[in-house]
C-alpha cells in the first residue's frame, strides 16, 4: 500500500494520509494548499511508529534521527516524573507516616537514573537503539 | 419489465361482411396474443410479493411496517436519526483502518492528531462524532476537534494532556 506524505506549515513534522477504499491518487485533493507532498510506501512510513514524526520528506522515507533523540527526551521527561510524583507528593504535601528523608533519596536515585538515560540517548546512532530505551521507561 | 399491447383488434372482425378475408380469427393470431401476454405477465411482480423475485423501484414508500430478513446495502444518504459513518482505527500499532463505512481515508497530522474524510460530503456539518480510544491505555482521552461536511478531525491525549498516537479508536457519526 501507498500512502502521502506532505509537509505542513504549522508543524515540523510531515502529515500522512492513508486511503481507505479509495485510491491513493485520488487522495492528493487532500494535500492542504501551499504543502508539497510525496506517495510514498506505506511500510517505510510506519516501520518505527513511535517515531513518527521523525520521518524524511524523501522516498524512501527514513527517521531523522535528532528528531528521534527529541521524542525520546520527551519520553523520558515524561517517565521520569512520572516515576517522581509519589516521591514529590510525599515531600510537597508532608504526609504523615511517610518518610521525606526516604523520599528524597528515592528521588536522587530516579534523577540519576534519567541522568545516565539522557547521556544514553544522546549516544545512540539508530533508531532501534531509541527504541530500546524507550520501551525501558516507564510509559 | 414489458407491458402487454393487443395487437389483433377482435371485435373489429365481427362488422365485418361475410366473406371477408379478415373476418376469420386464426390461430397464429390467438397464440400471438397468449404469448404477449405470457412475456408479460413473467416480467411482472407479483402484486402479493414473491421470494423468487428481485426488482428495484425508484422511490419506495410503505404506509406500514417494512421487515427485513436479509442485509440492507445503502449506497446513497440516510435519513436523520442513522449512523452516517463509521470506522474502526488501528491508530499506533499498524495504522490502518480496520474497517468502515463511508470513511475514504485517514489523515495523521501529528501524534494523536487525526482527521477522516467522508466518501462524498454531507448535506452540513451538524452531525454528532462519538467515540472511544484506550486501546492501549485507559488513561487516554478523546476530543471531537473540527466537524465539517467532509469529514472530521480527533485528538486523543494521555495522563498529561500530551497529544499522542493510541491502537484501537472507535468512530461513529449519526445525524
Amino acid at each position: 500500500m501507498q500512502v502521502i506524505i506532505y509537509t505542513q506549515t504549522d508543524r515540523d513534522n510531515l502529515g500522512i494520509i492513508v486511503p481507505y477504499n479509495k485510491p491513493v491518487e485520488e487522495l492528493v485533493e487532500l494535500v492542504p494548499e501551499g504543502s508539497e507532498y510525496k506517495i510514498v510506501n506505506k511500510d517505510d512510513v510506519f516501520a518505527h511508529p513511535t517515531f513518527l514524526d521523525a520521518i524524511t520528506f524523501t522516498n524512501p522515507v527514513t527517521i531523522d534521527m535528532d528528531k528521534a533523540k527529541e521524542i525520546t527526551h520527551v519520553q523520558r521527561r515524561v517517565s521520569r516524573d512520572k516515576e517522581m510524583k509519589p516521591y514529590d507528593d510525599i515531600i510537597a504535601k508532608q504526609i504523615p507516616g511517610e518518610d521525606a528523608t526516604e523520599a528524597e533519596a528515592q528521588r536522587a536515585l530516579i534523577r540519576t537514573k534519567y541522568a545516565t538515560k539522557q547521556t544514553e540517548i544522546d549516544a545512540c546512532t539508530t533508531v532501534e537503539q531509541l527504541q530500546t530505551i524507550i520501551e525501558g521507561m516507564v510509559s | 419489465m414489458s407491458n402487454y399491447t393487443k395487437s389483433t383488434d377482435f371485435a373489429r372482425k365481427d362488422t365485418l361482411p361475410t366473406g371477408n378475408a379478415s373476418k376469420i380469427v386464426k390461430g397464429t393470431e390467438i397464440d400471438d396474443e397468449l404469448n404477449a401476454i405470457a412475456t408479460s405477465i413473467a416480467t411482472k411482480a407479483e402484486a402479493a410479493g414473491s421470494l423468487s423475485q428481485s426488482f428495484s423501484a425508484n422511490n419506495l414508500t410503505t404506509n406500514n411496517n417494512l421487515t427485513v430478513e436479509g442485509d440492507v446495502t445503502i449506497s446513497g444518504d440516510t435519513t436523520s436519526g442513522m449512523v452516517k459513518a463509521w470506522v474502526r482505527f488501528d491508530g499506533a500499532g499498524t495504522f490502518q483502518i480496520l474497517d468502515g463505512y463511508r470513511i475514504t481515508s485517514f489523515t495523521r497530522n501529528s501524534a494523536g492528531d487525526f482527521a477522516f474524510t467522508f466518501d462524498t460530503a454531507f448535506a452540513n456539518n451538524f452531525y454528532c462524532v462519538v467515540g472511544t480510544t484506550g486501546g492501549s491505555s485507559s488513561e487516554h482521552t478523546l476530543k471531537v476537534v473540527s466537524q465539517a461536511t467532509t469529514g472530521f478531525s480527533i485528538i486523543i491525549s494521555n495522563y498529561t494532556d500530551a497529544e499522542r498516537d493510541d491502537n484501537i479508536i472507535n468512530l461513529i457519526v449519526v445525524q
